[in-house]
């Protein structure tokens, strides 16, 4: 049966069996809570949400998986990041940001500037979006930024920014990475950068409602969320030390369950990456379709975006779904800035997100219904 | 006869928990219980255990970069 699902970048579809099956069986057997108490299942519980820890950790090379945090999406895990550095701080910081940030950066940064907190640039840049290093350095000499933020992955066009680069040149100014759209598909090194905001949910195949924070220093960052932590409990102050600090109220236990379930079923790609470019490259080919996605195809992720010179972006998807049964996602997916950069803030784009579960017959499929429509 | 009981008391939850899974790997006799109110007010788990394993527990513990505090327990 074809995989028609390509709304990867929303949620990913399918999840490895497993993970349904780990959550059906934490919740009908062993639903206890993390730390609160001594009998088996607590105990079970709880080493299993330090197990999820240790494998996101080695996943992003970090060998400190207690500044490894869990959150409820990498949304919850950004505004930490950000209300924790600068809500508190009385004097303008100044940030550089990427052009193709999500509103999940973009939000509670100008939420920071309302309240006359921050003030962002955007960094130099090609057409694509990629950052241009070259020129950044050359700003990052010029102009003293508190903070520099970055997705790994765009998600409106798949380019995928060079994190090592950016992190050699900008070794003295701290660097946020946006990992929601790679982690799972791309590799990323918690050594290149000094907070990394990621989500289970999509490229790393858990279930909705688990994501996290990995964070260099934790004792620069006010915590967002106050309460109990089960430890240092006769206080009415968060302790002080990692994970607890960024840790409280009950996790989402069932969640992270899903999680680790999906890491350990370790899906392998049922399509290679020379299949993957042959299918953007025939997109490329159709004549009434404009593609978004990285020009360099070194840069290119598995998501990219088009639109038709014709049919809206709205009735493509849908005209997708109608005929071929295809998911897909059109308008501007969260994400104006990277639509502004693109030039396609006026109707968005039709967005196609790979899964590591689609064969090389899906992607064919998709391609001549694509065409199919498109020369209508 | 009735041997010296030990308490060992952790940072926090994660630590408590790889200790619990150090110990069980190498096979030591403990139990996980809560944490004495004597001690702290804590809602979170501790390991008790006999004197006869107190080097072994320890040692293996530090060795993974833990540091219980421990506690005799008749003297809480």
């Amino acid at each position: 049966m074809l995989n028609t699902y390509f709304d990867n970048a929303s949620t990913s579809y399918p999840k490895p069996q497993q993970v349904a099956l780990d959550i059906a069986d934490y919740l009908n057997n062993n639903s206890s809570t993390y730390g609160r108490g001594a009998y088996g299942s607590i105990r079970a519980t709880t080493s299993m949400v330090e197990r999820c820890r240790d494998m996101i950790a080695k996943k992003i090379s970090c060998d400190s998986p207690e500044k490894v945090f869990f959150t409820q999406n990498a949304t919850t895990a950004i505004n930490t990041i950000l209300k924790g550095l600068f809500l508190t701080r009385n004097d303008v910081s100044r940030i550089l940001i990427s052009p193709m940030e999500h509103n999940a950066v973009m939000r509670p940064l100008e939420y920071l500037r309302s309240l006359g907190k921050v003030e962002y640039d955007i960094m130099p840049h090609y057409p694509d979006g990629l950052i241009d290093v070259d020129k950044l350095l050359i700003t990052l000499e010029d102009i003293n930024y508190s903070l520099l933020i970055t997705n790994h992955q765009s998600n409106v066009n798949g380019v995928v920014q060079p994190i090592a680069d950016i992190k050699k040149i900008a070794a003295d100014t701290p660097l946020l990475v946006d990992a929601t759209q790679s982690l799972g598909s791309i590799d990323i090194d918690a050594g290149d950068c000094d907070f990394l905001a990621f989500t289970g949910h999509k490229y790393l195949f858990g279930p909705t409602g688990v994501g996290g924070l990995y964070i260099s220093a934790p004792e620069l960052i006010t915590p967002l969320v106050h309460g109990g932590t089960g430890s240092n409990s006769e206080s009415y102050e968060m302790p002080d030390f990692y994970p607890d600090m960024f840790e409280a109220g009950t996790p989402n236990t069932t969640g992270i369950t899903g999680l680790l379930a999906a890491m350990e079923a370790n899906v392998e790609s049922r399509h290679t990456r020379e299949e993957f470019l042959e299918v953007i490259n025939k997109f490329i080919n159709i004549e009434s379709i404009t593609v978004y996605c990285a020009k360099d195809v070194d840069n290119r992720g598995e998501l990219f975006s088009f639109r038709h010179k014709n049919i809206s972006s709205a009735e493509f998807t849908h005209r997708l779904y109608q005929q071929f049964g295809i998911c897909t996602r059109s308008g501007l997916h969260c994400a104006p800035l990277a639509h502004r950069t693109l030039g396609t803030i006026k109707g968005g784009t039709v967005r196609i997100a790979l899964s590591k579960y689609h064969s090389f017959e899906d992607l064919n499929y998709l391609v001549s219904s694509v065409e199919k429509i498109a020369n209508e | 006869m009735n041997r010296t009981k030990y308490i060992a008391v952790f940072k926090n939850t994660r630590e408590m928990i790889k200790a619990d899974n150090i110990c069980k790997d190498a096979r030591l006799e403990y139990s996980v219980i809560p944490v004495p109110e004597s001690i702290s007010s804590e809602c979170g788990m501790c390991i008790l255990f006999d004197i006869i394993q107190k080097d072994e527990l320890t040692e293996i513990l530090h060795s993974k970069n833990i540091f219980p505090t421990v506690y005799e327990r008749d003297k809480i």
